[in-house]
């Protein structure tokens, strides 16, 4: 077997592998030997970070690009990071230097006259980010036409990155209309490291296509994992608080990453400042060498640059302090550790972390480090328990235990990529009716589901708006607010640039954060918490009140994260058992000792309904985010009043007022469990629609909105089968 | 009706069954339009008189602006003009980052058409005539013969006097160049260099090098300059025995189109270098004639009203109204056909049918009008109908009425398988989307 799907690969890819004195091709190599050159179907590649997957797509697609020369370029490869780019770039140079076949590298760094050779001379392999794919449709229809009329391959990278983000959607809008620009459907092969649900994959991938799909098995390739969650309290071994000298929390990060090469993943860009920060100044006391950079949205491309080339070199026991930005597949070379400050926000991202460390044979270890502050005023009793620290043994439990990770669930109603699709093919073609219009748009696979009387509510606030504008023989052109968008470089991104909200309490200035949080969010800035009271989006202000106690727990991503469901279950499957997780060190073990004895106590984890005070109720049905929004709006017409109860994004309850005893309420619940809810009955709050992101969601009809929310937020299925 | 010829006959028939202009025989059937007419007609005697006029003809689609433009092509063609035309659109603009002002000159030079090459392509053959006409003169002024030891250096001397005149003006002393390079070409008969010479002249050399490096002119026609090669042409057209250059730009709405304000303007700004020349006297035996729909001029937000300096000029004279028009303003304006004058076109194609294809015209009066009514109806009904959609039709019913000589017009009309002509037809619109409109 191995032998025969070793000679399908052209003579300098065999004689490449020989030099390299590769011992064998892994499973999925052979696999996918076979299905790309043997099938014409699409094909998804899945398999764990460093299992040569790279090279199981390119072997055999080179191998038919030797074979097959096509007119103009042969292979398109997409990737979202410029810098993953660079780097395969750079492997694959390496491996065609022999023979004839061009890589070029096409985005914003590139100079022009690399891209002038291209667009001289289409040939080889093209590698490109979906965004500078867009400006190349946008702006260059005849060379696109030209360049890609015989595409036959297009692979993407990162493939789960793409399905759960909009840019996913993008991409996939633009590879179709590339598709009938050109009447040529390319074959799709995906790269992916964390996948569960193949078959929601492979619909991804193959949407549009008509090619169907194939997933080449992997070989059972077993890697061993180090886990570890370690807890501390800032305010108890020493009285003095935020001393300046020695924080106990700080000294251990630098203990456990001294000398080792490895990425302290933070949530939020504040918290990885802040940590590095402490990590240098103890590092400067205690005369070690300064080898801290940080990686995260905010710092400069080029920066970030060198951070990952600094993170490249061998014998560099560099420590890098980063967000999700590097939670993607960049060569970052072999690292020893990665710590984590805080609970990651799903079971996917504790994946894609855990996998950028250990690459070849060794374990992957991971820390998880925990700080708070113990609260010692009286609070609400569920305010004592650190929910985010029992998620992320939720999160560990999941994926070790039972091989979970969350679903990928598409968006029906993607109303503001379809606006920005819209605009991208209007330049395109420069004028058109809106009945060709609506038959192009909505034809392409993510907008499947708008129906044609949202297009036209969508056109026409665009029209108002000056978007896009009829001209007298009826046709839509780009308009004169629209011109000023499109020409403008950040057109391409659908995703949001930053955005800062000031922060304001009663006339005063707190300070700033990047998301509006939702109402009744508690958050901590400045030192004090505060719960969001009142958000004025036009003006980017979030009014405050203040709140007793601290809280170091701060949101974290970007807009409403989306908790799933089994996280929540999870989490008071924790509480309510007696388990003493063998990852947990001493102090972590002891805090989770103290949530279960509040929990125990306040009877949260087994009554679904608590008593607060008269007529004030709090329910704890542990759903999770879109679950527990359902069950809100499904109550509101039972109740007088109800309200989220939130720790940082952790969805807990409700606090529900209605002037009936418990088992009133508790009927209802029982009654909405099997009740018939239409979700377009519900009454959603103009204020719910802004906290969603979207980069042009002000342009976006409300009606529009609401229904993308009720789509994306509100699950009634799953509410009804887990309360 | 006088009888037409065949060849003409048939050539109208195709094209207004194929929705186009017809390029020859318009005089048979235009209808109303003397007012447009005489004052473009007078425009062109004072390019002939050494003037420079600017137009802009102003209609909505349908109302016959390029049924306009073509007669007044074949008139201007008629009276020993040279007329070049083109149509902008997304690729051709009056100037443009990539090239877009080079691609409008590119198109205007091929279709460069006198009245013995109607259908464009007559550089070549002007440069021809007028090298003809440069010895026959010779010949004549000093009695000699071709063969005469003499001649080629007068017929040199002679060209040097042209090359003089142009040399004074700006890229004059290039094309002066180029066009010695020509007459030494024909001289010699070194084709290579000809047809590189004729390259230059269409705009076709992309750098200064491969033009200096292959004809010696370090120079070349560009999206900057090449409105400044049309003025020398007028010049050289009128040295070269025509009465003078008539430019006719149709479909300004591409402008209007550029989703970019900074490019509109600067195409703007190139109307007004061309509107000023003309009107300064800047430029000589020089007609331009620019036509777009209402919007496409008039719209203050993006239209050639929105540069400010265009509109103060363009703008209509305040004592001008409906009633009455000022036709020695800028801007014509053109109204569509009245059901009165359609009447009178249908019938003329109706003549011109039977006539081609001799059979006895048995469509009666009252059929024609009630065809009339019936797609007047329809244009109210759709603001993409216009007259093309209406004769187009009409032409069908024709064609069919010759061909099932036993049935009626009004047979025909009422069947509810005929097929109306729509405008869009070409866009791709799948069926459940036909109709949407915002």
């Amino acid at each position: 077997m191995m032998n025969k799907s070793y000679l399908m690969l052209a003579p300098f890819i065999q004689e490449y592998i020989y030099k390299n004195k590769w011992e064998k091709l892994r499973d999925i190599q052979i696999n996918a030997i076979h299905a790309i050159l043997e099938t014409d179907k699409n094909v998804l590649l899945s398999s764990q970070t460093a299992s040569g997957k790279t090279e199981a797509a390119f072997l055999p697609i080179l191998t038919d690009l030797i074979n097959n020369k096509v007119q103009g370029v042969g292979v398109l490869y997409i990737s979202p990071l410029k810098a993953l780019i660079n780097d395969q770039f750079h492997r694959l140079s390496d491996l065609l230097k022999e023979v004839d076949i061009t890589v070029t590298r096409w985005h914003g760094d590139v100079s022009y006259n690399k891209k002038m050779k291209l667009l001289k001379d289409p040939e080889g392999i093209v590698q490109i980010t979906p965004e500078s794919l867009e400006a190349f449709v946008m702006k260059r229809r005849t060379d696109c036409i030209r360049l890609f009329s015989n595409l036959k391959y297009i692979i993407i990278d990162e493939v789960h990155y793409f399905m759960n983000s909009v840019r996913g959607i993008q991409l996939l809008s633009i590879l179709e209309r590339i598709a009938r620009l050109t009447s040529n459907v390319p074959r799709r092969v995906g790269l992916s490291a964390t996948l569960s649900d193949y078959k929601g994959s492979c619909e991804w991938l193959v949407s549009g296509t008509n090619k169907g799909c194939v997933v080449p098995k992997t070989g059972d390739e077993r890697k061993v994992v180090r886990l570890l969650v370690e807890h501390f309290y800032s305010n108890v071994e020493n009285e003095k608080k935020e001393t300046e000298e020695f924080n106990p929390y700080f000294e251990y990060i630098y203990d456990i990453s001294l000398n080792k090469k490895c990425i302290i993943f933070s949530n939020a860009k504040k918290d990885v400042e802040i940590t590095i920060g402490y990590l240098k100044k103890i590092a400067e006391n205690k005369k070690t060498p300064d080898n801290f950079l940080v990686h995260h949205g905010n710092i400069s491309a080029s920066l970030r640059e060198y951070t990952e080339a600094k993170m490249k070199e061998n014998e560099s026991k560099i420590i890098t302090g980063a967000t999700v930005t590097l939670e993607l597949g960049i060569d970052i070379g072999e690292l020893e550790r990665i710590i984590q400050t805080g609970s990651p926000l799903s079971v996917t991202s504790f994946v894609q972390r855990l996998g950028r460390c250990g690459r070849t044979g060794q374990p992957s270890e991971m820390v998880f480090v925990f700080n708070e502050e113990k609260i010692k005023e009286d609070v609400e009793f569920y305010r004592l328990i650190n929910f985010e620290f029992l998620m992320s043994i939720a999160i560990i439990e999941l994926y070790i235990k039972e091989k979970w990770i969350e679903p990928i669930k598409l968006k029906k109603y993607p109303f503001g990529i379809l606006l920005h699709q819209t605009l991208s093919h209007l330049l395109t073609v420069g004028e058109i009716s809106s009945a060709a219009l609506a038959s192009f748009m909505l034809t392409i696979s993510p907008f499947k589901n708008i129906v044609i009387d949202d297009f036209k509510a969508l056109l026409n606030k665009m029209v108002n708006d000056k978007l896009i504008e009829k001209i007298d023989n009826g046709n839509l052109i780009i308009g004169l607010i629209g011109e000023s968008l499109v020409n403008n470089y950040e057109f391409y991104a659908v995703f949001d640039a930053d955005i800062v909200y000031s922060v304001k309490y009663n006339s005063q200035e707190i300070g700033s954060i990047s998301e509006p949080y939702p109402i009744g969010t508690a958050f901590a800035l400045a030192g004090n918490t505060w719960e969001v009271r009142e958000i004025n989006h036009r003006q980017r202000i979030i009014y405050v009140n203040k709140l007793k106690g601290l809280s170091n727990i701060s949101w974290a991503g970007k807009g409403t994260i989306n908790i799933h469901t089994k996280i929540l279950k999870k989490i008071n499957d924790i509480l309510n058992n007696e388990v003493e997780y063998s990852y947990l060190s001493v102090k972590a073990l002891e805090r989770l000792r103290e949530c279960r004895k509040v929990a125990q106590i306040s009877k949260m984890s087994t009554n679904r309904i608590i008593k607060m005070s008269a007529n004030t109720y709090a329910i704890f049905p542990w759903l999770g985010t879109s679950s527990l929004i359902a069950l809100k709006y499904s109550l509101f017409p039972y109740v007088d009043s109800v309200e989220y109860i939130y720790q940082a994004y952790l969805p807990l309850g409700l606090i529900v007022k209605i002037d009936k005893d418990l088992f009133y309420l508790d009927n209802i619940l029982n009654y909405l469990i099997k009740a018939n809810i239409d979700v377009s009955t519900f009454k959603i709050l103009d204020s719910d629609c802004y906290v969603m992101n979207g980069k042009f969601n002000e342009y976006i009809p409300l009606e529009l909105l609401k229904k993308q929310y009720c789509d994306e937020f509100i699950d009634i299925i799953d509410m009804q089968n887990n309360l | 009706m006088r009888k037409i010829p065949k060849r003409i006959a048939t050539t109208i028939m195709n094209s207004l069954k194929g929705g186009v202009v017809p390029r020859i025989g318009l005089g048979y059937i235009t209808v109303g339009r003397e007012q447009e007419i005489n004052a473009l007609l007078k425009d062109i005697e004072i390019i002939k008189d050494g003037g420079a006029t600017f137009r802009f003809i102003v209609g909505r689609y349908g109302s016959g602006k390029s049924f306009l433009l073509q007669t007044i092509r074949s008139y201007a063609m008629d009276l020993g003009f040279v007329v070049v035309d083109a149509d902008l659109s997304p690729e051709r603009r009056l100037t443009g980052s990539a090239g877009q002002g080079l691609a409008t000159y590119k198109e205007l030079i091929q279709n460069m058409s006198i009245k013995t090459r109607s259908e464009g392509g007559a550089l070549p053959v002007i440069f021809q005539k007028w090298l003809l006409a440069v010895e026959n003169k010779i010949m004549e002024e000093k009695n000699i013969s071709r063969n005469d030891l003499e001649f080629s250096r007068y017929v040199e001397a002679k060209i040097y006097e042209m090359v003089y005149k142009l040399e004074g003006v700006i890229s004059g002393f290039d094309f002066a160049k180029a066009l010695l390079l020509y007459c030494e070409a024909t001289y010699s008969t070194n084709e290579e260099i000809k047809s590189k010479v004729m390259k230059w002249f269409r705009g076709e050399y992309q750098t200064k090098t491969e033009s200096k490096n292959e004809l010696g002119i370090n120079a070349i026609i560009n999206d900057s300059n090449w409105y400044d090669y049309i003025k020398i042409y007028s010049l050289f057209f009128r040295e070269a025995g025509y009465s003078g250059l008539l430019v006719m730009i149709d479909e300004l709405v591409n402008i209007y189109k550029v989703p970019n304000s900074i490019t509109r303007q600067y195409n703007y700004e190139k109307i007004l270098t061309l509107y000023n020349d003309t009107l300064q006297g800047k430029a000589n035996h020089l007609g331009i004639i620019m036509s777009g729909t209402p919007q496409a001029i008039e719209d203050t937000r993006r239209g050639v009203f929105s540069y400010e300096a265009l509109r103060s000029r363009l703008e209509d004279s305040r004592f001008a109204n409906d009633e009455i028009r000022d036709l020695l303003a800028p801007i014509i304006r053109l109204k569509p056909l009245t059901s009165e004058e359609t009447y009178v076109l249908v019938e003329k194609i109706a003549f011109i049918h039977s006539d081609l294809y001799e059979y006895e015209l048995k469509v009666s009066e009252e059929d024609m009008m009630y065809f009339i009514k019936v797609e007047y109806e329809r244009i109210g009904a759709s603001k993409n109908l216009t007259v093309r959609e209406v004769i187009r039709d009409f032409i069908e019913l024709l064609n069919i009425l010759y061909q099932h000589p036993e049935k009626s017009f009004k047979n025909i009309l009422e069947k509810e398988d005929f097929e109306y002509n729509n405008p869009e037809e070409a866009e791709d619109i799948l069926k459940e989307y036909i109709g949407f409109e915002i």
